[in-house]
């Protein structure tokens, strides 16, 4: 038999929840498509519920993770600052990470 | 001779724990050491000197602190800075009863604590781009308003940073921090051209606020996280507004 192993992750800031795999999956699509509303369309979210994830990721950590902008040819939008960029960057490495460990772990391990 | 003062030496024990409480929000403490000299009968002629010498050195430490842990935004700084120093002069060139504008503050002054405290339900945490033009009008403003009525800027800056979403709590305490220095060092410039001199005492008065001030911008930098500042700077905004309006 194959075995797999799993985790879900996710980073803590003051023991309140920063980031998990949803919100950087909406982190993503922000970066993607400049807009919080196409983010929440594409993710099939209401934008109510991604401008709540939003905002406390904003409230929690200790850099602007994204900043909104009005006017401009677009017409505005929403942008990852770099730190938003940087925190993406690390829970995907973090996370790859600790998947790896894991299937090592699960395939050094004994079990039938 | 300051030294003279009756209870100095509650004075000096207050000094500190003031200068700690306006650096952890990235603030001189110009206010609160104006409130507590005249709270002990120092003479008024020295009193603005003293406080702006102190203002001085607790913001620039402040700024050291909030500059090393990366809070510093230049972009916000430099805008500000650009209308504010020269509407400042003019501010200050004009002659007016000052005692209205000072109240007017004041109330506005609650209104931001009130906000800061989420008294009018839980603000968004989102950051908005600040538009270059809005930068330069509201430094201009700041600087005109603070310049009119005698104070540094960093009790009106602080709160629109927040109140507008231009800035983290950190961000805007980096800023007002450098923003104050300038104005304190223009202010002290200005002082010193017409005759003040600093004394000895004023930089035993300046060692013993630096002690409050480094510890103070050390723990807002590095320690202390968003809703117990706010709350901070709440409170600091208290006793500005109490100070404008009751002196």
């Amino acid at each position: 038999m194959e075995y797999k192993i799993r985790s879900r992750l996710w980073i803590e800031a003051d023991g309140e929840i920063l980031l998990g795999e949803g919100r950087v999956w909406l982190l993503k699509e922000i970066e993607k498509t400049g807009s919080l509303t196409k983010a929440a369309k594409s993710m099939g979210m209401s934008y109510k519920k991604a401008w709540s994830l939003i905002n406390t990721i904003s409230s929690r950590a200790e850099f602007p993770v994204l900043i909104t902008t009005i006017g401009g040819k677009s017409g505005g939008g929403t942008v990852l600052t770099t730190y938003g960029k940087t925190l993406i960057k690390t829970y995907e490495t973090i996370n790859e990470n600790c998947w790896k460990f894991l299937d090592e772990q699960i395939s050094k391990s004994n079990l039938k | 001779m300051i030294f003279d003062i009756k209870h100095i030496w509650l004075f000096l024990a207050l000094l500190p724990i003031i200068a700690f409480l306006y650096a952890s929000v990235g603030h001189g403490g110009a206010s609160g050491y104006l409130a507590l000299m005249a709270l002990f009968s120092f003479a008024p002629e020295t009193m603005k000197p003293t406080a702006l010498l102190l203002n001085l050195f607790v913001s620039g430490i402040a700024f050291y602190h909030f500059y090393k842990a990366g809070y510093f935004n230049k972009k916000l700084f430099l805008v500000f800075a650009l209308t504010s120093i020269p509407m400042a002069f003019i501010g200050g060139m004009i002659n007016v009863d000052a005692s209205l504008y000072k109240k007017i503050l004041a109330v506005l002054l609650v209104f931001a604590i009130l906000k800061l405290l989420n008294v009018f339900g839980k603000e968004s945490s989102i950051i908005k781009e600040m538009k270059l033009s809005h930068g330069l009008l509201i430094g201009g403003i700041i600087g005109f308003f603070s310049g009119l009525i005698g104070i540094g800027g960093g009790i009106i800056l602080t709160p629109i940073i927040l109140l507008l979403h231009w800035g983290k709590i950190k961000e805007a305490a980096a800023v007002s921090a450098l923003f104050i220095w300038a104005n304190s060092a223009s202010g002290l410039i200005g002082q010193l051209s017409s005759g003040y001199k600093v004394t000895i005492e004023s930089f035993i008065f300046v060692a013993i606020a630096m002690v409050g001030g480094f510890f103070g911008s050390y723990f807002g930098s590095r320690k202390l996280n968003s809703s117990l500042m706010r709350s901070l700077l709440a409170l600091v905004l208290a006793i500005a507004s109490l100070k404008l309006f009751f002196t």
